[in-house]
């Protein structure tokens, strides 16, 4: 039973390197061009994920948009929810960027509201795949602005857990069109993928227990990457 | 030091009984890839082993072991070869081996092979019952050969600090 619990998702593309800028064992950072961007949007993996399974949709953001980079962290045992506190350990490591947002999927989102909550000061944003943020992490009050995507066929994060938690995040309001138009107070987009599931916020196959998807990953993370990158730049 | 001496001291030992371990540890990476500084915290294990004596102060060891390195969680397999010294005025034990390691990364839908090489040290106090708790330090390097067509950091070196009980 440890030993099924243990296991990560591997990417579905296995064979295919996307080749990031820069590696370590800690992080993969992604961007086009030549020239490192001034902004970074740190990606938290979801539990048991491999890393690299985002890497089919992060390639296709910042090939479209040059103005920032992702920072694809990487963590033992792919468990960001045990080591919490590494991603302000790497931004001071990369002190070439200046402005910061956060995002994770899944349990990956929930380690990002929690990191953003201990650092309010240093990030400009933050991105929530198929995740909320708890009590112990309540960003209410937060002055800046929060995208979260979920997924209508997920089974693991479900519409209405999102909606449960969307107290501890700022005032909200439903977007439609993948097109941020800042909207006053109210700080939170909620994008919803019609079709979509949690397991197609990456490229790792059908994880266990999700629900049965009627659009494709291929579509659901183009609907992401519009909707990102709308979000991206309404914040730099 | 007092380690070192006491390996060194050629107070050899011959092992006359089968020993099991238990034994737990941290990982701390050192270098990634063909020995590119990348330090950084790195995972931790457990395992269960047994030494076995093979010809005077030298022992066979064993173990099977649980973790997580590198890139997600492993079971792996070790043999290795171990030198026993003992200094029974201040009933100090200490061993120093080598292994290799064989294994799988756990992953879904199929597992990943992992090998590696280790080089272990270890001290203990022999109590009254021949029971030895004491602590253990060594690098391993190892590698996951199918994760270079997803990364090309799937080779990590890394320094093992941990705690080991022998019966």
């Amino acid at each position: 039973m440890m030993i099924v619990l243990s296991c990560s998702y591997l990417p579905d593309e296995e064979g295919t390197l996307y080749e990031p800028k820069t590696e370590t064992g800690d992080y993969a950072i992604y961007y086009s061009g030549s020239i490192q961007p001034e902004n970074a949007f740190i990606m938290i993996p979801g539990g048991l994920v491999d890393p690299y399974a985002y890497a089919c949709w992060i390639r296709d953001l910042v090939r479209e948009d040059s103005s920032f980079a992702v920072v694809l962290m990487k963590y033992p045992s792919n468990l960001a929810i045990a080591n919490i506190g590494k991603v302000k350990k790497i931004m001071d490591e990369l002190a070439g960027f200046t402005h910061w947002a956060v995002g994770g999927h899944s349990l990956g989102g929930v380690v990002a509201a929690t990191t953003l909550d201990d650092n309010r000061e240093l990030f400009d944003g933050l991105v929530l795949m198929a995740s909320w943020s708890r009590e112990a992490a309540d960003l209410s009050d937060w002055e800046g602005t929060v995208l979260s995507i979920y997924a209508s066929e997920d089974s693991l994060a479900t519409e209405e857990e999102v909606q449960e938690n969307s107290n501890f995040l700022p005032a909200g309001v439903q977007i439609d069109s993948p097109n941020i138009i800042p909207d006053g107070d109210r700080r939170t987009y909620y994008y919803r993928i019609a079709g979509g599931n949690h397991s197609g916020f990456g490229c790792y196959g059908l994880q266990d227990g999700d629900g049965t998807p009627w659009i494709t990953s291929e579509a659901q993370q183009e609907l992401m990457i519009t909707v990102m990158k709308s979000y991206f730049e309404s914040l730099w | 030091m007092i380690w070192i001496l006491l390996i060194m001291s050629g107070a050899c030992y011959t092992q006359d009984r089968i020993t099991v371990d238990v034994n737990g540890w941290i990982n701390y990476r050192l270098a990634t890839g063909a020995l590119q500084f990348d330090p950084g915290p790195n995972g931790a294990g457990l395992a269960v082993g047994m030494a076995y004596p093979v010809k005077g102060s030298i022992s066979g060891k064993s173990s099977v072991e649980f973790g997580a390195a590198g890139t997600g969680n492993f079971m792996a397999f070790t043999v290795g070869l171990q030198n026993e010294s003992r200094s029974p005025r201040n009933r100090l034990v200490g061993r120093t081996g080598a292994g290799v390691l064989q294994g799988i990364m756990l992953y879904r839908p199929a597992p990943l092979y992992v090998w590696g090489l280790d080089m272990t040290s270890m001290i203990g106090y022999e109590l009254k019952n021949r029971s030895v708790p004491g602590m253990f330090a060594g690098i391993r390097y190892y590698g996951i050969p199918g994760y270079a067509k997803i990364s090309e950091v799937n080779r990590f070196l890394d320094l093992r600090i941990g705690m080991i009980y022998l019966f």
